[in-house]
Parts: structure tokens; C-alpha cells; sequence
């Protein structure tokens, strides 16, 4: 490899000379360029450099004063890159250097603090073990720590817990939620959500109507974690965009904490269309029936994002009185929506609906014949198939819906 | 009886070891997919636990190498995942037992039993 | 003759100076972009979404020419991506190898009446086919007449059945949580739809790869190889992601892309005819998009998700960017009426300008530079030191910027990790300029030719692959 850095540095000092001989040319001149942007004569240099100096100041046309700017802007570019090369160099270099030793020196840390938890964990020295941690850097055995907890559960996990709060871990979350850089604070407040810091929720309550997207949904995200009793208040005011992303996140942390939710439908009526979507999604996910007709009054929504979730509802729902409004609304609705009624006539499976869908298939239209035998009842098949004999299209997608091997 | 363990989180490797050995298995464990293969051609282990999320390998690739190198090891795959394809894959390509993370060290032993 | 020379000179020091100021802009804005990036995706959970039911499947479409040797595989590697719903279409172009036997085999597969929707024209399908096993149950192959690789990604949209589709270069290296990565940008739209995403392509050659996975990286021993590592960290690093930012993307490379199907197939899918498939389709979609006035952008993620080999041979080299300029040439001719169309937004006044002064023409203009500059020597009106003046600024620039480069990759992702790596890239981009550059001017120049004759193959009598290494 020592090869390489021969190779290197000569072609660096050849470089370095080709420029320094051009900043010995210019060395008179630098000055007078930057400070007044003309171009001075110098007399004691080869080349045809005289003629060529003494062109540009005969005179003070336009294209002179010009062709003058431009010399003391691509010098400033020379000058500019060749500081950077420089830079570059030796600062990437030396990065590498420095970062290979830090990666070293982490490596033992984090050996020497892992053994030190299982020591903890495992050995009757456990006293020792949090007198030695308490002097260890607090970020990694925050980090370290943090690592074990989100993966274990039963008596290790509270003794994990246990030991972040003795050794006053929680102070420094506390106090790193409030830094001055949002990417801290967002990762600290996820440590203080998981490990149930409850003062952060006040904290949180403070972002969580942040501009930043990701800021606003670990706030969200620590809120409900940590405030089982006004958890959802905060989507009454709403304004912001809740992405599919968010909506994701938000999941995620409701099935996994198996948080106690509100009736969702109180939020039904809210103007913001995302919110309305995340809470049908959520009278989706926990089957929430009490108040199941406010449903169907937004079947006419303005949003189809909102009148796709709906239809999506009244299926999981199973409202079977929707069953004509549906095949009312069908037609002009948006391919979208169509979809989405096909797949809930289906399911809701009532007669009329059935004769709806069988009746659609005379439609050419490849997507929604499939999207239709699909979905229909298997019952069905048969009669499908007996009704459309002549056409083509129509057995074969019921040959290939019915084959195991392609639909599994 | 020997057990390879691979995660990529080097504590929780050290605790399933200290968890396990005490029951008189031989632990092994290795945090990324290269140096589990290794171990894996090495010591022919008898059972080997593993995250589904490895380092330098493919967790599905890795159950399939697990099954061509030595087929006797039984394989217990645990994950945050719950998707129900990815967790149905895992039972194809061999995997005798699926454990959801979090989970209890200390009920590891008991599934570890059931298998033997 | 002097006010025809005088004018000739300004021109090009104008043209000159802005491709500068372009490239120091586009630096400019990458680099915002990325701290931003890195600053907000280094704690996301990005597998958050293999557990989630809300997350979308994906169809992924794999033509496949001739490549018996690597087939099974890379088809393995597609089908153990980490993501919940997925397919994987597996489409075999006609090849006149085994690669079909190869994989009927090895994955129990078996002929089956499948209803394909002819949505949009391909050649014709001979067969589709189905495993038994049902640990390939995600495993669709397609057996159709050879038609190019355009045709072979339209048949494969045909077959697909979820909302968004990514079409790959069969024997590139994805990472395993590729698709976790590229899908995300679509599920953080607000009202502006997302409607293609790619990420950036990492150059394999010389590193070790054992069981599909990049193991070991290593800067490739080759030279132009070497120098292709340089170009692609400029390209990736520097251009796409400020254009990104800017939402001016013309191009998500062929070798992996994430699209949205349903604007895919209505604006008509892969368009056959030419050898640039890849951005034609993305123009075309922008297109499609502006023209219903609908707010969409394309996305490109700095992370590293796609691994390819590059040809290490001038030969190679040397019709992959013929054809990579054919492609360019076709997209801009096709779509010309996007040039500075303000109906067209950013993409009709900025994007496809750019694209039509500093990338298609900069090489033409670079080359009629050097046919300049001999006749002025010849005349021997060439002032000597004002030349070298500016050589030396040429030269220092482009070092200058590759250099750059190389600090974006080294504070984004420092794939590179040893210092000697570290220096033979500084010692590549020193000697670049004088070297490849060249080379690289000479082919797009020959692909200007060989466009203007009228060539639409993929350039080669011999053909094996799609792929880079072709």
C-alpha cells in the first residue's frame, strides 16, 4: 500500500509546483487584481506574457475591464480550489486516522460497560457493578442499556429499568430532551417514552405541534406513551398533515404498548381530512361499534383519501345498511373508491349486493373483473361461470383465481 | 450441547450467554452473519438462535444455509417482525420455533427444552 | 475573422464558467440536503413496516437475458428481500441459454393458466409460471419472445399485481432492506404525490460477496473501474440528490427504481423503441403528471441500496456509454417540447434544460473546444500563459470537485473505510482529469454519432445481458 501513497504525494507535489509557478507569475499582482480588478504590466516574465499584458491595458474598452474581472475571478476559483484540495486532504485523512482510534477505544468502553451490566445481571457483586457504572460515559450505557431493554421482557427487563433509574439516567435523558438540536431531542425522547421517563411529557406536549414532521411524531408518539389519560385530546386541534408514515408509527406504538384508546369517533367530524383517515383506521383496528352509523354519513366526504377509508370501515365494521348507499355511490366515485366497494360488497355478501357485482362484470374491464372474482364468495364461481360461458376473459380470470398455485 | 446465539446487539449476546450457560450448554455467539457462518461450519452446532435482522447476511439466506450446512440443528428465530408472510417464510425455510421480542431470557430455556 | 474568433471565445468562457457555477450549486445544494437526510433518518426504524399491515406490497419486475451462470442466485437473493408483501416476477426475455430450465427447476415451478391483464403491449407471453413449493409462493416467472428489456418490464407490469413496482437489473447486489428504504419517501407524501423513487448504486467490482450480501468493500482494483467509482459518487452524491431537492429528476437508473404503477401504466408504460428506457419513463410520468396538474415529485435516497458490477474493459465501457448517450439523446428528442415549457414546471424550465446544455451538450461543446484550440495553435494566435491559466483552473476545479465527493461519502456513509482506500481514490481523481475524462468525451461523442445514424440496439452483435457488464 506504501506504494500508493508515493504515487499519491508525487503527483500532489507535481500538482503543488504547476500551481505555485503560477502564483510566482501573478505574485505582484495578486493584490493590485483583488483590490482594483486591473491587471498591472509586469516585464521581467517569458512567454509572450508582455504583449499579452500590455494588450489588455491599452485601453479601458468594455471587453478589457471585462476579460480583467474575469482573470481575478478564475484566479479566485484557482485560489479556492487548491486551498481545498489542500484541506481535503489532509482533513479527510486525519479523520480517518482519528475515527479509526475513537472505534477502538468505543469498542472497549462499550466491552468493559457490558460487562459490567452482566455483572449486575448475573453476580452477587451488583453494588460493585453500579458504583463502577456510574463513572462510565452516560451515553453509552444509556445507549447499552436501552439496546437490552427494548428486546427482553420478565424480571431482567425491570431489573434493566431498575438500574437506569439508580444510576440517575433519567436526569440525563430529562436534560437531554431539552437540547438545543431537534435530532437530539428526537432521540431522547424515544429513550424517555420506552423507559417511561414521566416528567417528559411535558416536554412532549411542547413539540407536538412542531413544524418538523419527525420532531412532531416522536413527541406524539412519546406523549401517548406516557399520558394514558388525555392521550388522543391532541387531535382535536390538530392542523398538520398526518402522513401514512405517522399513521404507521402511531400503529405500531398502540399494538405494541396495547395503550387504552378513547372512542375515536368524537374525532369523526374534525375538518382536518388526515385526522378523520387515522380514526377511522383506528375504529378499524379496535372494532369500535357503538356509534357505527356516524360512519356512513361520510360516505359523501369531500376527500377520497376519507371515502376510501369509509368504505374500508363499513367492511371491517360490517354494516350491511350501507349496502345501497354503496352501489348508489358507485358510479361516481373514483377508481380508487370503486375498489374498495367492490372488495366491501363482496364481504358484506348481502343478495342484492352479489347481483350488483355479477352485473358489473359485463363491464370490459380487466382490473375490475379481477378485483370482483376475486373477492366474490366462492359459491359464486360456479354461477359466474355458467352466466359468462362465451367470454373468454372472464374464465380465465375465474380458472386462474380458483388455481392454489397462484392464489395462495 | 452447543448453542449458537447471533444477534447484532453485542449485550444481549453476553446476557443469553450468561442465561444459558449455567444450564450446561456450550454458548456460542456471534454478532453479524459472517461470523456465524463461520462458527456454524466450524462447530456444527445443535441449535442455533438468531435474530431474523443480521449484520452481513440475509436472515432468510442465513436459515437456508443453516439447513444446507448441517441439517440436524434445530433453529429458533425470534423477531420484533409480526408480519405474518415473513414469519410463515421462517417456518418454511426450516425454523422449528418462532419467539416474538421482546421475550423473557429466562423462559428461553424452557423453549430450548421443548425443542431437544 | 477577429469578431468571429472574439465571439467564438466568449461563448465558450461564458459556457464554460456556468457549467462551474452549476456543478458548484449542485454541490451546494447536496450537501444541505444530505446533513438534513442524515440528521433525519439516523433513528428511524425502517423496520417498523414489516410488522405494520398498513404498508403497501410491492411488485418487483426482474428481466432476465441470458444470464444462466448467476439466475438462481440472484433470483434467491430478490425473493429473501426483507419486506412484508412482495413479489417477485421473474422475466425471461427468450434467452438462448438454460437460465429457463434452470430456474423451472430449482424452484419446482410448473405451468399455470394465469389470466394476464394486456393492459399494455408486449410481445407475446408463452407461459407463466408458478412454484409448487410454497416457500416460493412470491416467485412468478414468465417465459415471452424476446423483445428488449423495456418489453420484458411492460409484460412483467402486466402480471403484477400490487400498487407500486420496482424494476432492477437482475444481477445487481440489493440490500436487504432496499425496498423498506425506497418505499418510505412515498408513505411521507403529504399532498405531493410521490411518484418514483431511486437510491444510489454502489460499484461492486473487488469486493467480496459471499451469499448475495456485500461483505467486504474494497475500491476496485481495476482502473476504470477505479475511475467509474469516482464518476458514480459525483453523480449520486452531488447531482441526483441536489436534483432531488430541487425536484427536477429526469432519471432513476435502471439498475433499481421504485415507481408508482398505477401512473406508470397510464401514461403507457416502458416505451420499447429506445435504448433509455429507464429515463424515458420518468420523464414521461412527470409528464403525465403536469399535464393533469397534479403536484408529484421524484425522490432520490443517498443511502447505498444497489451494488453493480461496471465493465472493466474500454470496449465494454465504451458502448455502455454510447448507449447510455443514445438513451439521453432519445429522451431529449422525444420529449423536446418540455424545453423551457413553463406548463411544465420546474422539469420544462430547469430540469431538462440542465440536462440538455451541461449533459448532452457539454461533451459536444468540450470536443469542438479541443478542435478550437488546434487551430488557434496551428494559426499560433494561442496566448501561451493565459492558456496554461486556465488549464490550470480546469484541472484544479474538477479535482477539486471529485474531492468533494469523496467528503460526502466519507461524512454520509464512509463506505470507504481504510485510509488506503482513502488514498487511492485521492490519487484516482488526480490523475481522472487527464486520463478518463477524455475517454468519456470521445464515447458520448461516438453515441452522438451513432444516434444521428439512426442505431437503436443495445450495441452489440453479441448480446448477453441488460446489465452493465453486458
Amino acid at each position: 500500500m506504501l506504494s500508493h501513497k508515493y504515487m499519491v504525494i508525487s503527483v500532489y507535489i507535481a500538482l503543488l509546483s504547476c500551481v505555485l509557478t503560477i502564483v510566482f507569475f501573478f505574485r505582484n499582482n495578486l493584490e493590485i487584481i483583488f483590490t482594483t480588478g486591473k491587471f498591472p504590466l509586469i516585464t521581467n516574465l517569458k512567454f509572450n506574457l508582455n504583449e499579452f499584458i500590455h494588450a489588455f491595458n491599452q485601453d479601458n474598452t468594455p471587453h478589457q475591464v471585462f476579460l480583467r474581472y474575469f482573470i481575478a475571478l478564475v484566479s479566485l476559483f484557482i485560489i479556492i480550489c487548491f486551498i481545498s484540495i489542500n484541506v481535503l486532504f489532509i482533513l479527510l485523512i486525519l479523520r480517518r486516522l482519528i475515527k479509526f482510534d475513537k472505534e477502538k477505544k468505543d469498542a472497549l468502553k462499550i466491552e468493559h460497560i457490558q460487562k459490567l451490566i452482566i455483572q449486575y445481571l448475573y453476580s452477587d457483586k451488583s453494588a460493585y457493578a453500579i458504583d463502577q457504572l456510574r463513572r462510565q460515559q452516560k451515553q453509552i450505557v444509556v445507549d447499552q442499556l436501552l439496546a437490552l431493554y427494548v428486546s427482553i421482557v420478565g424480571n431482567k427487563a425491570r431489573m434493566v429499568r431498575e438500574l437506569f433509574f439508580s444510576l440517575k439516567l433519567d436526569e440525563y435523558v430529562y436534560m437531554r430532551c431539552n437540547n438545543y438540536y431537534w435530532h437530539v431531542r428526537v432521540k431522547y425522547m424515544d429513550i424517555a417514552s420506552i423507559m417511561k421517563i414521566e416528567r417528559v411529557k411535558n416536554i412532549a406536549q411542547r413539540y407536538m405541534h412542531s413544524s418538523n414532521s419527525l420532531m412532531r411524531t416522536c413527541a406524539i408518539k412519546a406523549y401517548l406513551n406516557l399520558d394514558s389519560e388525555h392521550s388522543f385530546d391532541y387531535l382535536h386541534r390538530f392542523k398538520k398533515y398526518i402522513t401514512e408514515w405517522n399513521q404507521i408509527n402511531l400503529y405500531n406504538l398502540i399494538v405494541k404498548q396495547s395503550l387504552s384508546v378513547p372512542s375515536f369517533y368524537q374525532f369523526l367530524s374534525s375538518d382536518n381530512p388526515t385526522v378523520v383517515c387515522f380514526a377511522l383506521k383506528m375504529i378499524q383496528l379496535h372494532i369500535q361499534t357503538e356509534r357505527r352509523r356516524e360512519v356512513l354519513q361520510l360516505l359523501l366526504h369531500k376527500d377520497t383519501a376519507v371515502r376510501k377509508e369509509v368504505v374500508i370501515t363499513i367492511k371491517v365494521l360490517y354494516i350491511k345498511e350501507a349496502v345501497p348507499l354503496l352501489m348508489a355511490n358507485y358510479k361516481t366515485e373514483s377508481e380508487l373508491v370503486q375498489f374498495e366497494i367492490i372488495r366491501t360488497l363482496a364481504k358484506l355478501d348481502t343478495e342484492e349486493s352479489t347481483l350488483f357485482l355479477i352485473n358489473l362484470l359485463n363491464v370490459d374491464d380487466f382490473k375490475f373483473r379481477m378485483e370482483i372474482i376475486k373477492n366474490i364468495s366462492l359459491t359464486y364461481r360456479k354461477r359466474i361461470l355458467t352466466e359468462f360461458e362465451s367470454n373468454k376473459e372472464i374464465v380465465a380470470i375465474v380458472k386462474h383465481v380458483s388455481d392454489k398455485r397462484i392464489m395462495f | 450441547m452447543k448453542i449458537l446465539v447471533c444477534d447484532k446487539e453485542t449485550l444481549l449476546l453476553k446476557l443469553l450467554s450468561s442465561e444459558l450457560t449455567p444450564h450446561g450448554y456450550n454458548v456460542f455467539t456471534a454478532d453479524n452473519g459472517y461470523r456465524a457462518m463461520t462458527l456454524l461450519r466450524a462447530e456444527k452446532p445443535d441449535i442455533v438462535i438468531t435474530n431474523i435482522l443480521l449484520p452481513l447476511i440475509n436472515g432468510f439466506e442465513f436459515l437456508s444455509q443453516i439447513r444446507k450446512i448441517n441439517r440436524r440443528s434445530a433453529v429458533i428465530v425470534y423477531s420484533a417482525i409480526k408480519s405474518e408472510h415473513i414469519i410463515e417464510q421462517i417456518f418454511l425455510l426450516g425454523a422449528r420455533d418462532f419467539i416474538a421480542k421482546p421475550f423473557d431470557p429466562e423462559k428461553l430455556i424452557i423453549r430450548i427444552k421443548m425443542l431437544i | 475573422m477577429n469578431t468571429v474568433t472574439y465571439i467564438l471565445n466568449f461563448a465558450i468562457m461564458i459556457y464554460s464558467l456556468s457549467i462551474c457555477l452549476y456543478y458548484v450549486f449542485l454541490g451546494l445544494v447536496s450537501a444541505f440536503h444530505l446533513i438534513a437526510y442524515k440528521k433525519s433518518n439516523s433513528f428511524v426504524d425502517h423496520n417498523l413496516l414489516l410488522s405494520s399491515p398498513m404498508a403497501p406490497g410491492i411488485s418487483i419486475i426482474a428481466p432476465a437475458y441470458n444470464e444462466s451462470k448467476t439466475i438462481v442466485d440472484n433470483i434467491n437473493a430478490l425473493l429473501s428481500l426483507h419486506y412484508g408483501i412482495f413479489e417477485v416476477i421473474v422475466v425471461n426475455d427468450g434467452s438462448k441459454d438454460d437460465s429457463l430450465e434452470k430456474v423451472i427447476k430449482e424452484y419446482e415451478l410448473e405451468k399455470v393458466d394465469f389470466a394476464v391483464n394486456y393492459q399494455l403491449k408486449t410481445k407475446e407471453i408463452r407461459s407463466v409460471y408458478r412454484s409448487t413449493n410454497k416457500a416460493y409462493r412470491f416467485l412468478t416467472l414468465i417465459d415471452k419472445e424476446n423483445g428488449g428489456k423495456a418489453d420484458s418490464l411492460n409484460a412483467g407490469l402486466n402480471i403484477s399485481q400490487y400498487d407500486y413496482f420496482v424494476a432492477i437489473d437482475v444481477d445487481s447486489v440489493i440490500e436487504p432492506d432496499a425496498l423498506l428504504k425506497m418505499i418510505k419517501p412515498f408513505l411521507e407524501s403529504t399532498d405531493k404525490k410521490v411518484i418514483a423513487t431511486g437510491g444510489a448504486i454502489y460499484i461492486a467490482n473487488s469486493c467480496k460477496i459471499e451469499n448475495g450480501q456485500i461483505i467486504d468493500i474494497e475500491v476496485p482494483r481495476n482502473m476504470l473501474a477505479r475511475f467509474q467509482v469516482l464518476e458514480y459518487t459525483r453523480a449520486f452524491l452531488m447531482g441526483r440528490i441536489a436534483w432531488s431537492r430541487l425536484n427536477g429528476l429526469l432519471l432513476v437508473s435502471g439498475a433499481l427504481g421504485l415507481f408508482d404503477k398505477n401512473v406508470a401504466i397510464n401514461c403507457g408504460g416502458y416505451y420499447s423503441q429506445t435504448v433509455g428506457e429507464d429515463m424515458e419513463l420518468v420523464v414521461r410520468m412527470r409528464r403525465y403528471m403536469y399535464d393533469r396538474k397534479e403536484k408529484h415529485s421524484v425522490r432520490y435516497i443517498p443511502d447505498p441500496l444497489c451494488w453493480t458490477e461496471v465493465p472493466t474493459t474500454l470496449r465494454m465501457l465504451g458502448r455502455q456509454r454510447n448507449r447510455w448517450t443514445r438513451g439521453t439523446m432519445d429522451t431529449l428528442w422525444i420529449h423536446r417540447k418540455l424545453f423551457f415549457n413553463p406548463k411544465y414546471g420546474r422539469l420544462g424550465m430547469v430540469g431538462y434544460p440542465f440536462w440538455f446544455f451541461f449533459e448532452w451538450l457539454a461533451p459536444i461543446i468540450e470536443f469542438s473546444g479541443f478542435c478550437y484550440l488546434i487551430v488557434l495553435i496551428l494559426l499560433g494566435s494561442i496566448n501561451c500563459y493565459f492558456f496554461l491559466f486556465l488549464l490550470a483552473f480546469a484541472y484544479l476545479f474538477s479535482v477539486a470537485f471529485s474531492f468533494y465527493s469523496i467528503l460526502y461519502e466519507e461524512f454520509t456513509y464512509h463506505k470507504y473505510r481504510r485510509v488506503e482506500q482513502i488514498y487511492r481514490l485521492f490519487f484516482t481523481s488526480l490523475i481522472e482529469p487527464i486520463s478518463y475524462h477524455f475517454l468519456n468525451v470521445w464515447w458520448a461523442l461516438t453515441g452522438n454519432i451513432s444516434f444521428l445514424k439512426g442505431e437503436k440496439t443495445w450495441g452489440a452483435m453479441d448480446r448477453k445481458g441488460f446489465n452493465s457488464k453486458e
